[in-house]
């Protein structure tokens, strides 16, 4: 199944995906209060840089989560039955489904870090979703 | 105390100065090539930068990351934090390398032909949904009582099969993680898991990994997101300075 040859970027044929960091979102989260600090007091201040030091790693535990994992497993009920709404069901999970909402509001946050600037370009996607497969209901877990 | 319409040094990284040379014609903030302030068996990666600075940019944050990315290809290197402008080459060597002389070289020993992979598990999120329902009768006589209320109704039940799901979740997740982590770690020389707060989140953790090693870890990774594909996506990023792997204690 798998290829010996890796690609070493893109990932082409493999199931491993090798995206390469380029959008504001990935560096953010690549680098957002990585690396060695060095004292204040020997440093030359950016002025106003501290702002990306924020942590913009938002963790969600809300009643407002628990809504929106509700309200995906019930979208899931149509997707099961397979009736006729079964491609807008797939299509609220991944387009307004509860992941999205909330890796929205992450990188909302993120974008408020750095937004206002002449140069901020468009290209700050989170990185596309792989292509998706039927889910099959091969694997059951037990019964908690 | 900062600076006014004066220039400063911009600092990605310290590198030895022993080690091979920069990328040729490598440029970082504001396309100014990148140079080496050399002091005492390390190197310190800089470029110019004008004084004062509006606020830390896009374009500012990418060739911090490109920079360091590039420098670290070949070169061992300790990444600074996004931000670091010392005044001048006399305050580099002074302040930076004589006055940390030993933690950067105990630091430089610690990633010394060693880069990062950032490998990142995410949940087929239908997928993994069904399964937590299947796995449980609670959640499956909670759903069938939810199922007519209008979407966004915070009925109690409602919030109580989400609480639910997202408790099973977390135990998928751990066991899942578990498996995953188990894969990879005896092929790296050390990880460090960090924080992601994603729902259809599984694992996010950086990899401190021997160059040379590199490709046994993305041969083994893509055999094991062959066989997890349908409920699980790996994804790899790098190789990267090894940005999780300094310090993090501010000096006092």
């Amino acid at each position: 199944m798998t290829s010996s040859t890796l690609e070493r970027r893109g990932g082409g044929g493999g199931y491993l995906s090798r995206p390469t960091p380029s959008g504001l979102a990935d560096v953010i989260e690549t680098i957002l209060d990585k690396g060695l600090v060095i004292d204040a007091y020997v440093r030359v201040s950016l002025v106003g840089i501290e702002l990306l030091t924020i942590d913009a790693r938002i963790v969600i535990a809300s009643v407002d989560t628990y809504l929106r994992f509700a309200e995906a497993t019930n979208r899931l009920d149509l997707y099961e039955q397979g009736g006729k709404d079964l491609g807008e069901a797939i299509g609220d999970l991944q387009g307004g489904g509860a992941a999205k909402k909330v890796s929205g509001a992450v990188s909302g946050a993120k974008k408020a870090l750095t937004s206002g600037r002449s140069d901020d370009d468009d290209d700050e996607e989170e990185s596309p979703r792989p292509r998706k497969r039927p889910a099959s209901r091969r694997r059951q877990t037990e019964d908690a | 105390m900062p600076d006014q319409g004066d220039t400063g040094l911009y600092v990605y990284g310290i590198a030895p100065s022993s080690g091979p040379a920069l990328p040729e014609g490598l440029r970082g903030m504001d396309g100014a090539a990148v140079d080496l302030v050399a002091h005492a068996g390390l190197a310190a990666v800089v470029t110019p930068i004008a004084l004062p600075r509006p606020p830390g940019r896009r374009r500012d944050l990418l060739s911090h990351s490109d920079v360091l990315n590039a420098v670290g290809g070949d070169l061992d290197v300790v990444p600074l934090r996004f931000g670091t402008v010392l005044r001048d080459e006399e305050d580099v060597v002074e302040e930076l390398l004589e006055a940390r002389w030993e933690s950067l070289t105990e630091m430089l020993d610690r990633v010394t032909d060693a880069v990062q992979l950032n490998l990142r598990a995410s949940y087929v999120e239908e997928r993994v949904l069904a399964e937590v329902v299947q796995g449980s009768r609670q959640i499956q006589a909670l759903r069938s009582r939810t199922r007519q209320l209008p979407e966004g109704t915070p009925h109690p039940d409602v919030v109580q099969l989400g609480r639910l799901v997202s408790m099973a979740l977390d135990d998928l997740r751990r066991e899942d993680s578990r498996v995953l982590v188990e894969a990879v770690l005896p092929l790296v020389r050390e990880s460090r898991v960090r924080e992601r707060g994603n729902p259809d989140h599984v694992l996010d953790i950086a990899l401190l990994v021997d160059r040379e090693a590199v490709p046994v870890v993305e041969a083994r990774l893509e055999q094991v997101a062959a066989d997890v594909h349908e409920r699980i996506r790996l994804q790899l990023t790098g190789p990267l300075a090894p940005f999780d792997f300094v310090d993090d204690e501010p000096w006092g």
